[in-house]
C-alpha cells in the first residue's frame, strides 16, 4: 500500500470525483422493502378494499402511488407504482407539468391493474395513450401540450434554480386526452432538476466572452467543457449545469442572438471562451473539452480541427455537420448558406426542412472542415431522421476522410435510426417540430426537426449515458496515475 | 431522509489512503461532523456502501455511518440534540475527500473532492398546516392528492414538540398530526397537557376531510407513546386501527392530570447520577416504585400495537414496561396483537434511520438544565433506527 505526501498528491491527483446515487432502483432494494413493494398482507387487504367500495360501512382508502426519485435530476429514470386500486381494472396513469411559459404538458399510458391492485410502471404494458408497451420512462418523455394549447412549442427550461414539478395521478378507465373532467384517485409530486446541491452558477462577462460557467461543489480542479447550442441562438444554461452536476466546470457560452453582430463572432471568440476556461482556478488546464449541438457542432469541428489554436481533450457533437466552417466570422457561414436558399423544402404541412442547404457533401476538402487534422478523440451523434441537418450523411463523410488521413481511431460514430435532430438530455420530450426564429432574417418559421417519438426517447437515453461514459474516460479516468 | 444512497470515489491512485468527512451546519449553527478512513482498490476506487472502513467514526461496511455516527465538532457546544424545525429546507451534508488518514484539522488541509446532498423530511407536494383549533396545538402533514388518506397522531416524550417524524409520514403516504402537548408556549397547560386534550385532538384529526375517520392509527414515543396506550385501553371512543409504540414507560404517571414535568422534577433528587454526571432517569422510576400492575391496564386495548424496545435505554424502563404489556395481553387473549420488536444496545432515542446517535444529550427542565443518559451504542443504534423504520412502516401498510 503507497502513500502520498501531500505535495506529490497535490500534483499527481488533478481531478477526483466524487459521487453520490440514490438507492431507489428497485434492484436496489431489498425485496421486501415497504418503500416498494406491498406486504402478503396488502393483498388481503385489496380485496377486501373491493368490499369496502361495496359496504357502506367502511370508508374507502385512497389509492397510493409511489413515484421515485421525489426529488431528482432530470437524466435520473423514474419508478411509479401505483397500489390500492381495485384488482384488474382499468385506470389511466397521467403526467402533468406546467412549463416556465405557462403552458400545461402531460402524457398519459393505459393500464390494466394486476391481481392485487397494483399498477407497475416500469413492469407493465401500456396499452394506450402517448406510448405503449413497457416504458418505464414514457410518462416524461412523451410529454406533449396538452389540447387547446399554442401550437408548435418547444419545452425548455429557463431557470435552472427551479425544478420541473410532475404531478403524477391515476384516473379510472381509460381516458384519450381529455382530462377537464376526470377526478384523479391520487396524485404525487416529482420534482425534477437540471442542477444538483452544490453546483455554483457564475455569470461570465469578461473577454469579450458572454456565457454562464457551472461549477461543481469544491475547489476542484475540475475538467472542463465548452457547451455550445445551435442556431437558435441565446444563451441556454440547462445542459451546462446537469453537466456540472456530473463533476465537469462547464461554460454555457452564447455566440447569436437577435443583437449579436455576427462579423465580430468567430473562431476568436470560441478560442477566448475555451482558454477562459483552461486558464479558471478551478479548471485542470489540460482536461478541458468541448460539447456542440447543431451549429454549435459545426463550431466545434471547426475550431478544433484548426491546428495549433486550442488543444481540446476530446469533443462531443451532436446533430452536426462539418460542412458548416467556421472560420473568421460566422457571417461567411451564413452567407455560404444562404448561397443554397432556393434548396429549403416545405413539408405537407408547411414545416421547414434545411437539411439540403448544405447537399451534396462537397468532394472537395476545401469545402468542409478537415477533420484530418484532428488530435483528439471525437464522439459523434446524430440521428437517421434528421429533418434539420444532413447530420447522418455527414457522420459517414467525416468517418471517411478521417480513416483517410489516417486519425480514424480517434472516432466514435453513433447514428440512431429514427432519431430527429434535437438530441437532448434523456427523456427531454419529444419535438418533431417547432417554432424557430432565423436569426439571420429574423423570420419566424416553423421547422421541422424529424424523429419519431419511441426512437427519439431512446436515442436521448442511449447517447446520454454514451456521452457521460466518454468524457468520464478522456476527462477524468485518463489522468489517474497508475502506481 | 429515510433513504439510503451510494457515495463512491473515482479517480484515485490505487490503493491510495483518503479520509471521507461529512459535515452540516444545522439550524441552530451547530457544526456537525464525521469521518472514515477508506483506502481505495486496485482500479482507484471507493464504494462506501460495499468498502469497509478503517477508522474513524464507525468501522467496517457502514453505507450510511457518514450519516449517523455525526456528531458535534469539538469547540463549538456540545450535548445538544440535532433539531430540524422548518420542514421546507432540507439538512445540507456536504462529503469532502482528504488524502491520508486524517483525524482532526480539517479546516487547514484542502479536500481533494466535495460533494453536497440535500436530506429531506418532507416530499414535493406534501401539505402542511398549522394547526390552533379548540385548543389542540400541533402541526398537521397531508400527502398531496384527493386522499382520502388514513391518518395517524404522532407524539413525542417530555423534549416537546417535532415535527420531522410526521412529515416523513406524510411523505410516505399517511394523513400525520404531529401534537404538541408538553412544552410549547401555546398550551394552556406548559408542563403537560391532560387525557382530554388528547380526544380532542383525536376527534380533531377524524374531522379532516382528507382523512379516512375509521382508519386512524397512534404512533408515539416515550412519555406520549405511554399517554397512547392508556387512551387506546381505556377511552371507549378512542379506536385506532393500530398503535406504534417506542421506547414506552408505561405505567409511570397518570397522564389524567398533566403536569408531567413538574413531577419528573420531583423524581430527579432520587436520580443516580453515571460516572460522567449524566441523569439515569430510569433507576429513578424504577425507585420510586410505580406499580406496573395497577397503573396499566393495557387489556382495553383492541388493536395491534407495535412495542419498539431499546434494551439499552437508560432513561425508561423500556423493556421492562413492553413486557409487562404484553403478559397483560396475554393474560386477556390477546397476545397475537402485541409484535414486540427489542434491540440490544440501542438507547431510548429511536429517531427516523440515519440520525445521529446521541448517547447523552442536554434536558431542559423548569428551572435546570441537566445532562440525561439516553443510552445506546453508535452502530447497534443506528441499525435499530434503520430496521424499526421499516417495520413501522410495513406495521402501518398492513392495517392502515
Amino acid at each position: 500500500m503507497s502513500s502520498l505526501t501531500t505535495s506529490m498528491a497535490q500534483h499527481l491527483i488533478k481531478s477526483v470525483k466524487v459521487f453520490l446515487r440514490f438507492c431507489r432502483r428497485q434492484d436496489d432494494m431489498e425485496k421486501d422493502d415497504p418503500l416498494w413493494q406491498p406486504l402478503t398482507g396488502a393483498a388481503e387487504r385489496s380485496f377486501s378494499a373491493v368490499e369496502d367500495l361495496k359496504s357502506e360501512n367502511e370508508t374507502r382508502i385512497s389509492p397510493k402511488i409511489i413515484a421515485q426519485p421525489t426529488r431528482g435530476l432530470v437524466d435520473e429514470k423514474i419508478y411509479i407504482r401505483v397500489s390500492n386500486l381495485i384488482p384488474n381494472k382499468k385506470f389511466t396513469l397521467r403526467c402533468l407539468l406546467q412549463s416556465e411559459d405557462k403552458d400545461l404538458w402531460h402524457a398519459y399510458g393505459h393500464y390494466i391493474s394486476d391481481d392485487i391492485g397494483v399498477v407497475n410502471v416500469a413492469e407493465d404494458v401500456c396499452l394506450g395513450g402517448s406510448y405503449t408497451g413497457k416504458e418505464p420512462n414514457g410518462l416524461i418523455w412523451s410529454l406533449k401540450p396538452v389540447p387547446g394549447s399554442r401550437p408548435a412549442l418547444r419545452l425548455r427550461k429557463q431557470n435552472v434554480f427551479i425544478p420541473f414539478l410532475l404531478n403524477i395521478s391515476v384516473h379510472n378507465g381509460h381516458i384519450n386526452d381529455d382530462f377537464k373532467d376526470a377526478c384523479s384517485l391520487a396524485l404525487t409530486v416529482m420534482e425534477r432538476w437540471y442542477i444538483a446541491p452544490g453546483v455554483s452558477r457564475i455569470e461570465v462577462r469578461e473577454n469579450g466572452i458572454h456565457g454562464t460557467l457551472f461549477l461543481p461543489p469544491g475547489t476542484g480542479p475540475f475538467p472542463g467543457l465548452l457547451d455550445l447550442w445551435g442556431g437558435g441562438g441565446g444563451l441556454v444554461e440547462y445542459r451546462s449545469a446537469l453537466l456540472a452536476s456530473h463533476g465537469y466546470a462547464t461554460l454555457a457560452l452564447e455566440y447569436l442572438s437577435s443583437k449579436t453582430d455576427f462579423s465580430k463572432i468567430g473562431e476568436k471568440y470560441f478560442e477566448a471562451a475555451f482558454g477562459y476556461l483552461e486558464s479558471h482556478p478551478q479548471v485542470s488546464r489540460e482536461h478541458v473539452g468541448i460539447f456542440g449541438l447543431c451549429f454549435g457542432a459545426s463550431v466545434t469541428l471547426s475550431v478544433a480541427a484548426n491546428e495549433n489554436k486550442i488543444n481540446p481533450k476530446c469533443l462531443v457533437c451532436v446533430s452536426g455537420t462539418h460542412v458548416i466552417r467556421i472560420g473568421e466570422s460566422i457571417d461567411k457561414a451564413f452567407a455560404d448558406l444562404k448561397l443554397n436558399e432556393k434548396n429549403t423544402r416545405l413539408d405537407e404541412n408547411n414545416h421547414v426542412i434545411w437539411r439540403e442547404l448544405v447537399l451534396p457533401i462537397p468532394t472537395d476538402s476545401n469545402k468542409k472542415v478537415n477533420l484530418g487534422n484532428l488530435k483528439c478523440p471525437l464522439l459523434l451523434i446524430a440521428g437517421d431522421d434528421d429533418q434539420n441537418w444532413p447530420t447522418p450523411e455527414s457522420a459517414e463523410d467525416i468517418e471517411k476522410m478521417m480513416k483517410e488521413a489516417g486519425n480514424g481511431h480517434l472516432l466514435t460514430k453513433i447514428i440512431y435510426p429514427k432519431a430527429g435532430h434535437l438530441i437532448e438530455p434523456p427523456y427531454s420530450p419529444h419535438i418533431r417540430f417547432s417554432n424557430f426564429v432565423d436569426l439571420h432574417t429574423r423570420k419566424k418559421v416553423i421547422a421541422l426537426w424529424g424523429g419519431e417519438a419511441k426512437e427519439h426517447a431512446f436515442a436521448q437515453e442511449d447517447s446520454w449515458k454514451k456521452i457521460l461514459d466518454f468524457l468520464d474516460l478522456h476527462l477524468y479516468s485518463s489522468n489517474t496515475v497508475l502506481s | 431522509m429515510d433513504e439510503p444512497f451510494q457515495l463512491e470515489v473515482a479517480c484515485l491512485p490505487p490503493h491510495c489512503p483518503v479520509t471521507l468527512r461529512s459535515t452540516l451546519c444545522s439550524e441552530g449553527n451547530d457544526l456537525w461532523e464525521s469521518f472514515s478512513h477508506y483506502v481505495s482498490d486496485e482500479r482507484g476506487r471507493v464504494n462506501v456502501s460495499k468498502d469497509d472502513s478503517l477508522g474513524g467514526s464507525y468501522i467496517g461496511c457502514e453505507p450510511m455511518g457518514l450519516l449517523w455516527s455525526l456528531r458535534l465538532a469539538v469547540g463549538g457546544r456540545q450535548n445538544i440534540r440535532l433539531r430540524k424545525k422548518n420542514m421546507q429546507t432540507p439538512l445540507v451534508v456536504d462529503i469532502s475527500l482528504f488524502d491520508g488518514h486524517t483525524i482532526d484539522n480539517f479546516n487547514t488541509q484542502t479536500a481533494l473532492a466535495m460533494t453536497t446532498m440535500e436530506r429531506w423530511y418532507m416530499a414535493p407536494g406534501v401539505r402542511r398546516i398549522e394547526v390552533r383549533e379548540n385548543g389542540v396545538v400541533g402541526t398537521l402533514f397531508i400527502p398531496p392528492g384527493p386522499g382520502p388518506f388514513p391518518a395517524l397522531l404522532d407524539v413525542w416524550g417530555l423534549a416537546g414538540f417535532m415535527e420531522h417524524r410526521a412529515a416523513l409520514l406524510a411523505s410516505r403516504g399517511y394523513a400525520c398530526l404531529a401534537l404538541a402537548y408538553i412544552n410549547h408556549p401555546e398550551l394552556q397547560l406548559g408542563s403537560g397537557m391532560g387525557i382530554s386534550y388528547f380526544q380532542e385532538s383525536w376527534k380533531l384529526l377524524q374531522s379532516v376531510p382528507q382523512v379516512s375517520a375509521d382508519r386512524l392509527g397512534l404512533l408515539g414515543s416515550c412519555f406520549g407513546a405511554a399517554i397512547f396506550i392508556l387512551m387506546a385501553s381505556e377511552l371507549p371512543d378512542i379506536s385506532p386501527r393500530c398503535l406504534v409504540a417506542i421506547n414506552s414507560p408505561s405505567g409511570l404517571l397518570n397522564p389524567g392530570e398533566g403536569n408531567y414535568l413538574e413531577k419528573l422534577q420531583r423524581l430527579l433528587p432520587e436520580t443516580k447520577l453515571d460516572a460522567n454526571g449524566h441523569f439515569m432517569i430510569k433507576d429513578a422510576i424504577l425507585a420510586f416504585g410505580i406499580d406496573l400492575e395497577r397503573s396499566l391496564q393495557a387489556g382495553g386495548i383492541q388493536c395491534p400495537v407495535l412495542l419498539i424496545v431499546g434494551e439499552d435505554d437508560q432513561c425508561v424502563p423500556s423493556l421492562e414496561s413492553a413486557q409487562k404489556l404484553e403478559a397483560q395481553m396475554r393474560a386477556v387473549g390477546k397476545g397475537h396483537l402485541v409484535t414486540k420488536l427489542s434491540y440490544p444496545e440501542a438507547g431510548h432515542l429511536i429517531e427516523p434511520p440515519y440520525h445521529p446517535v446521541m448517547r447523552s444529550s442536554s434536558f431542559i427542565l423548569p428551572g435546570q438544565t441537566v445532562t440525561l443518559l439516553w443510552g445506546g451504542v453508535g452502530k447497534p443504534h443506528a441499525a435499530a433506527q434503520e430496521d424499526s423504520w421499516r417495520r413501522i412502516l410495513e406495521f402501518l401498510d398492513k392495517h392502515l
